[in-house]
């Protein structure tokens, strides 16, 4: 999975997986991951790459994760979807693609394993007696597609998962 | 002093937060009924549930309700309680309100509504402490000017002289900075002086002003003091509280660095003739200014139990609220001076829902996530719980967080493991903030003044970049899920308009805020 979160640096793209039981995130494509587990009491153990953990807190505030560590609080947001309409990108954050608000969906304009081009439209959606086509966040290879042609949706309903593109 | 017992089955708590709290427990453990009052906002506050019987006064806004004294007497009243602890603010120190609660037959736990008079008038309480022979800032007054507002320069410099440089020029009615000027030598003082009333008669009608010998950088040294009705005095040593931001302390700790044994000793006695003076009964703190040189003058004497003083009751291990009843009751002081001592060192840390990056504008809004610190020596004096609101109406004061160790340096050490191991979302705190003091070289040299933030601290920023990786990956996981389910797991959705539960964040990651 990948996601984005800016804070008062600046933006920032990272890069999550799982390994048996670990989340392993690659932070700005750095070149080790940093493992985190669930720990008890809501707290996680994040380890640095030194091998030593601390103990961090998250909790999600509207638009917000306060993460608390060490006695600081780091306010991070989500880059906002409505910015990323006006830019003419679709979801920008992350390679997946979901409902932006509840509607049908009108067409599908890709398949399971199509390589897409960001910015390609890859869903037809009718929200509002409107139609928006909704285009591929990122460049990669279409992993799954969550719904059929017709199907009723959510507001943040997965529509299209989009996988990153094989190393060349 | 009358020394009559007054029977006491029910205590009244006029008060709210951390310090109501602190009062209900001392009753609860003495076997005492509890009445709470509170405002329409608190009717699910920690205190307003922690006791036996509570009373809901009015509206949010103070006036309209913790400092509604005729209410709080109707509620002592109509729930059979005997006497009414009012804790420290709101009605602590209302010399009027003290008055009432005797006149309704009611035990004010506390001073005399005379003492408090006395106490609250900064020029009597001055002419009681030089009477009692306690040291105050040289001072003197100065000759009327001629009605050209122009001073007798000869008579300006013979009481100027003797109060010595650099002095204070201070409006005999002022406050607030108004009719103020600090002078440095004897060349400036005629003009400063005609400065300064003339200030101070256009800001309070009356131009009579004074000086005062101007003391550069001094600490804040303060005794607790104790009372009973039958003429017992003693102190239970000294609280420094030095670290002020806008004359609001944020961290006290005793012993105070700066005072070897003699000091302490000069200085308790000193504290004990100032409680003696006024013929004071229960729990009382004098304040005293302390030069470079650790001449101490009296400041002004607070009438109540102190913020701060858990700091206290950890080095000499007592109750102090416990003893604050125990004396209304018309009980003898539980100690002589003899059997009180201090054993190792106690901080305490204000911990405020405030940004210390946005000039300490108070933070509103809920407690979304609260994990008190524990372990050996850590104690947390607390009104609010996780998922309870910090509102505008009341003072943003979340805990006071204090810690005990065998000395100076084990305690700093202790209160920095205890703020880093105190996570609080949802509010801006001044965690990192009192982090960076406690770290400060001048701070473990025990190098303080009242100044000190200013000096050290001038324009202070977080240092969140350090860990920011660590922070990005934790909430990167987070949002993953990744926690086996159980109470507390998961990632804690709390926006208020979208009750999610954190289950619903579980499992293949969806775009967030629109979930």
């Amino acid at each position: 999975m990948q996601l984005k979160f800016r804070d008062t640096s600046g933006e920032h793209v990272l890069e999550a997986r799982r390994q048996d039981g670990v989340t392993l995130v690659t932070v700005d494509g750095a070149r080790d991951a940093v493992p985190v587990t669930a720990a008890g009491d809501g707290a996680w153990l994040v380890g640095g790459v030194d091998g030593t953990r601390r103990r961090a807190w998250v909790v999600s505030h509207r638009d917000e994760r306060l993460v608390f560590c060490d006695g600081r609080v780091h306010r991070l947001r989500r880059p906002d979807p409505v910015h990323a309409d006006e830019a003419g990108g679709a979801g920008a954050e992350g390679p997946d693609l979901c409902a932006r608000m509840p509607g049908k969906v009108v067409r599908l304009l890709v398949a399971a394993g199509q390589a897409v081009a960001a910015g390609q439209p890859l869903v037809i959606m009718e929200s509002m007696k409107m139609e928006t086509e909704l285009a591929a966040p990122v460049a990669g290879i279409v992993d799954r597609i969550a719904v059929a042609e017709g199907q009723v949706v959510a507001q943040g309903d997965l529509l299209v998962a989009v996988g990153p593109a094989p190393a060349e | 002093m009358s020394g009559a017992r007054r029977e006491i089955c029910t205590v009244l708590v006029a008060n709210r937060g951390e310090i109501a709290v602190r009062v209900i427990r001392a009753c609860r453990e003495m076997g005492l009924r509890t009445v709470a009052v509170c405002s329409s906002a608190d009717r699910r506050a920690l205190h307003a549930e922690l006791a036996d019987v509570v009373v809901e006064l009015g509206p949010p806004e103070p006036a309209a309700s913790y400092l509604r004294g005729d209410l709080i007497i109707k509620a002592a009243l109509d729930t059979f309680a005997d006497a009414i602890h009012p804790g420290y603010g709101f009605l602590a120190e209302n010399a009027g309100f003290a008055e009432a609660c005797a006149a309704a037959g009611l035990t004010f736990i506390g001073p005399s509504a005379q003492v408090i008079r006395t106490m609250g008038e900064k020029t009597a309480a001055r002419a009681v402490m030089e009477k009692a022979g306690v040291p105050v800032v040289p001072g003197a007054q100065l000759p009327q000017p001629g009605p050209d507002g122009a001073f007798d320069a000869v008579a300006v410099h013979k009481v100027c002289d003797s109060v010595g440089y650099p002095l204070m020029v201070k409006a005999a009615f002022g406050g607030g900075g108004k009719g103020m000027r600090l002078v440095q030598d004897r060349a400036q003082v005629v003009a400063a002086c005609e400065a300064a009333a003339r200030e101070a008669r256009g800001a309070f009608g009356d131009g009579t002003v004074y000086v005062e010998r101007y003391i550069a950088q001094p600490r804040h040294v303060e005794f607790q003091v104790f009372g009973d009705s039958r003429g017992g005095a003693v102190h239970l040593f000294e609280r420094e509280c030095s670290i002020q931001r806008r004359h609001q302390k944020i961290i006290e700790e005793t012993p105070s660095p700066a005072l070897d044994d003699a000091r302490r000793r000069a200085m308790g006695e000193a504290a004990v003739a100032a409680a003696r003076a006024v013929g004071y009964e229960g729990a009382g703190t004098v304040e005293f200014l302390v030069d470079a040189q650790g001449d101490f003058y009296f400041l002004e004497m607070n009438t109540r139990l102190q913020v701060e003083h858990p700091v206290t009751e950890l080095v000499t291990g007592q109750d102090l609220v416990r003893a604050q009843i125990t004396v209304a009751a018309g009980g003898p002081l539980p100690w002589t001076q003899e059997q009180l001592s201090s054993r190792g060192h106690a901080i305490e840390c204000r911990v405020y829902a405030e940004d210390p990056e946005e000039n300490f504008m108070p933070s509103l809004g809920p407690l979304l996530l609260l994990r008190e610190p524990s372990g050996p020596g850590v104690r947390v004096d607390s009104g609010v719980r996780q998922g309870d609101e910090v509102s505008l109406y009341y003072d943003p004061m979340i805990a006071k967080l204090s810690v005990h160790a065998s000395d100076r340096a084990a305690a700093i050490e202790r209160m920095a493991a205890a703020l880093r191991d105190y996570p609080i979302l949802g509010v801006t705190t001044n965690i990192e903030y009192l982090l960076t003091v406690l770290g400060h070289p001048a701070f473990a040299a025990g190098r303080l003044h009242t100044g000190f933030l200013d000096e050290h601290l001038p324009a202070w920023r977080s240092a969140r970049g350090d860990d920011a990786a660590l922070a990005l990956a934790a909430a990167a996981a987070a949002e993953f899920g990744g926690r086996p389910q159980g109470p507390g797991a998961g990632l804690v959705a709390a926006d208020p308009a979208q009750p999610a539960t954190p289950w619903e964040r579980l499992g293949r990651y969806r775009h967030p805020g629109l979930g």
